[in-house]
């Protein structure tokens, strides 16, 4: 009896594997998986020496939903929902994801006016998916305000998006080959009149936060990610451009129609907190010119095309379809068989990779400011866990 | 991709990839190639996207998707293994971001990956072995039936008479098929699933 | 463009305290932004994507534009909606229209507008437990028989609640209005 409760006193499964390598006096600190400073179910094992961190090992799964097998046994247009679920930040990046591989699959044209609302929608997302980031990172830093402004700011992008996709979080609104609805006057009045407002409230954030003396402490020279090891971990996105490397897939192999537009890929070569901070405060700018021109040069004409297969059937073969995200590179890895149910779905999702580099990053720093690192990373769990 | 960079892939092991569609480069490797054409990949400066596994007839299917940070497009390594093997190199060394890939290889389709730094469970619990993604035999498919471009090669042992035999394979039968996976070969211990290419 | 993060120097540091409060008195003064419920409701439900809803005939609101193909329930990704068809002997219509129909009997899923046996509508449920509100059958119906609706503040004590039968709310929905 005595030595049953000794067993649970030992901890689960990653506790005991994790405690065998540890060394003497020790501590070792389970971090989540319902810690505030975890945005969801993640959970982080660590091995302290007083404040300073020696090991730190992630566990991952709590929210695992095995999209991959739901992939599997549903046909191509029921998994559509599915996407908006794995990333509810940047739900629209991952609709647009798996769209494009099953437009590559299917050899499918997209008007012209579907590829221009795809790219204002998107960018709009990712304009709401930063500034979620924002609030919540400076809540982790201890400031409390800030993520009353952002999400101020967010609900007016989010009632934008409603307006069209009928929802505010978990969107299923790009269908294949087009978009399911059309914008409306109100939408391109509405976001002409948001990408106005939010160019008066960045200014605001840059006078609250991002000058501000605590926050600079906070995060300059924390968390320094080399190219390197971007590299070797498959870290995309603002965190990589926070390291000194203009990759965007927007410019880099531009899909839809990115090469038409006329904006800036946002780095800095520090490669800290601050350098990734600044990264994704610069993007939300040239989403807003983004969305400006597109909705400038916004063609008529049809949003479906128009001769749709009445059941999707791709052909044998395979696709991946690749966007940037609003945390990296999204790659959606289709093999069809032929039948109206996909073969083989694999999600590459940018936060897995992006966290996968925790443990390395952690090694000797106080824990403290590991939290302004996982802060930093802008991690959304239920797309690691998938 | 660029060609010199294939070239330079195709010295380190990876057998030739003879088309580049939209800068996607593909190569079917041998287990054996795998870890001097990764060392090759990482020296270009590739990136690692991911790892995924897949079950086909002929075995699972692994695929490494690399891209850069500055030049478009993906390099795809694909390393088919036996059902009854199933093993591969850790290339966990090479790039650390695999280690998790690797582990959720593991636990779906229990992929075993040889000098893996802690093969234990990622995704799914520890207590039970689910390999959720492993199919039956009647709802697998075959590999060379998807990718017309793959071959299956009765693959002799060294490296250089191999690749010469693949050459002349593929000048010989080859079709031009519409999905540019390239001429490759994947290994096929197992003899019965190795003869019936019914394919073209 | 790879810029390089601008430093701060402590004065600067020290002055953006400052500059941080003036901010924040600013929006200490600013009219409230946000919404009680349940006082008070957002006024942009009228977008807002609910549930599904049966639309009535233009001539008849009783009865619904469905023509019971079934498509929203195979193209449903978790199976939630449900056709109660009842069928029903009906007098054969005269003889000079109905034999032109008569090799389109041979499949009797597909619903053709003249048959000996009528398919009708007993009941359409939706399992709104289930429901992942992806808009799948309203874009697959061809008679546009499904709209959306606006009900955003549904609430209910068992799961039982969550199932509706949509006919049955599509009539009490027009006695209400015609009555009130």
């Amino acid at each position: 009896m005595l030595h049953y409760a000794q067993e649970q006193l030992q901890g689960d499964y990653y506790t005991r594997a994790f405690q065998a390598g540890a060394q003497e006096d020790t501590l070792i600190l389970n971090m989540g998986p319902q810690h505030p400073s975890t945005h969801g179910v993640l959970r982080i094992i660590l091995e302290l020496h007083g404040e300073y961190i020696l090991r730190a090992e992630p566990v991952l799964g709590y929210v695992h939903r095995m999209q991959e097998k739901m992939g599997e046994v549903k046909t191509y247009p029921q998994y559509l929902p599915n996407m908006g679920r794995v990333d509810y930040l940047h739900a629209l990046a991952w609709n647009w994801a798996y769209v494009l591989a099953v437009e590559e699959l299917l050899q499918l044209e997209v008007p012209e006016r579907a590829e221009y609302i795809r790219v204002i929608t998107c960018e709009l997302n990712r304009i709401t998916s930063h500034l979620l980031w924002w609030g919540a990172y400076l809540l982790d830093l201890g400031a409390f305000t800030p993520i009353m402004y952002g999400f101020a700011d967010r609900e007016r992008a989010m009632d934008l998006l409603q307006i069209i996709t009928g929802s505010r979080l978990t969107y299923c609104y790009y269908s294949f080959g087009g978009v399911t609805a059309d914008l409306t006057p109100q939408f391109i009045d509405g976001t002409k009149e948001f990408c106005k407002y939010l160019r008066t409230r960045l200014p605001m954030y840059k006078d609250l936060v991002t000058d501000n003396m605590i926050l600079r402490h906070r995060v300059d020279d924390i968390g320094i990610i080399p190219v390197d090891m971007a590299r070797r971990y498959g870290v995309t996105g603002p965190n990589l451009r926070g390291s000194g490397v203009e990759h965007d897939l927007r410019r880099n192999t531009p899909y839809s129609i990115y090469d038409r537009f006329d904006f800036e890929i946002p780095a800095y070569e520090e490669c800290d907190a601050l350098a990734r901070y600044l990264v994704r405060m610069d993007e939300m700018e040239e989403s807003l010119s983004i969305i400006e021109q597109a909705i400038d040069s916004l063609p008529e004409g049809p949003v479906t095309p128009p001769k749709m297969p009445k059941v999707i059937k791709p052909p044998k073969g395979e696709a991946y379809g690749a966007v940037e995200g609003a945390r990296g590179v999204i790659g959606i890895h289709v093999i069809s068989d032929g039948t109206a149910t996909p073969y083989r779905i694999k999600l590459r999702s940018p936060s897995f990779s992006n966290l996968s580099l925790f443990a390395e990053v952690s090694e000797g720093i106080l824990l403290a400011d590991a939290v302004s690192i996982l802060g930093s990373l802008d991690l959304v769990i239920p797309e690691i866990d998938r | 991709m660029k060609q010199s960079w294939v070239d330079e892939l195709n010295a380190a092991g990876a057998p030739k990839c003879t088309e580049v569609q939209k800068g996607v480069a593909c190569f079917c490797l041998e287990p054996e190639n795998l870890l001097p054409s990764v060392r090759k990949i990482l020296d270009l400066e590739y990136y690692l996207q991911d790892v995924s596994a897949a079950d086909f007839q002929e075995g699972y299917l692994l695929t490494y998707h690399f891209a850069h940070f500055e030049e478009p497009g993906q390099a795809v390594f694909r390393v088919l293994i036996s059902h009854e093997e199933p093993q591969i190199p850790s290339i966990s060394s090479l790039y650390q971001g695999a280690i998790w890939h690797e582990q959720e290889c593991n636990d779906f389709y229990g992929i075993v990956f040889t000098d893996h730094p802690d093969l234990k469970p990622l995704l799914l619990v520890p207590e039970e072995n689910l390999y959720p993604l492993r199919k039956d035999t009647q709802s697998q498919k075959s590999f060379l039936d998807i990718f017309p471009g793959c071959k299956l090669v009765e693959a002799p042992p060294a490296p250089e008479g191999e690749e010469s035999s693949g050459d002349q394979e593929t000048a010989g039968e080859e079709t031009p098929k519409k999905k540019g996976t390239g001429k490759a070969k994947a290994r096929k211990g197992d003899d019965e699933t190795a003869q019936e290419p019914g394919q073209a | 463009m790879i810029k390089k993060t601008p430093k701060q120097s402590t004065l600067q540091g020290i002055k953006s305290l400052f500059v941080g409060l003036r901010v924040t008195g600013h929006n200490f003064v600013m009219p409230q932004i946000t919404t009680h419920y349940p006082r008070q409701e957002v006024d942009n439900l009228v977008t807002y994507r609910g549930h599904i809803e049966l639309v009535p005939k233009e001539d008849d609101p009783m009865t619904s534009k469905c023509i019971l193909c079934g498509q929203c329930a195979k193209a449903c990704p978790s199976n939630c909606i449900e056709l109660v068809i009842r069928k029903e002997e009906v007098e054969p219509p005269p003889a000079a229209e109905a034999q032109p129909d008569a090799d389109k009997e041979e499949a009797p899923p597909k619903p053709a507008p003249k048959k000996k046996v009528k398919r009708i509508l007993e009941a359409f449920i939706l399992d709104y437990n289930l429901c992942s509100l992806c808009g799948q059958c309203v874009q697959t119906c061809p008679v546009d028989s499904l709209e959306f609706s606006t009900n955003s503040y549904l609430a209910g004590f068992t799961r039982e609640e969550f199932v509706f039968e949509l006919l049955e709310r599509m009539r009490k929905k027009y006695k209400a209005s015609s009555s009130g």
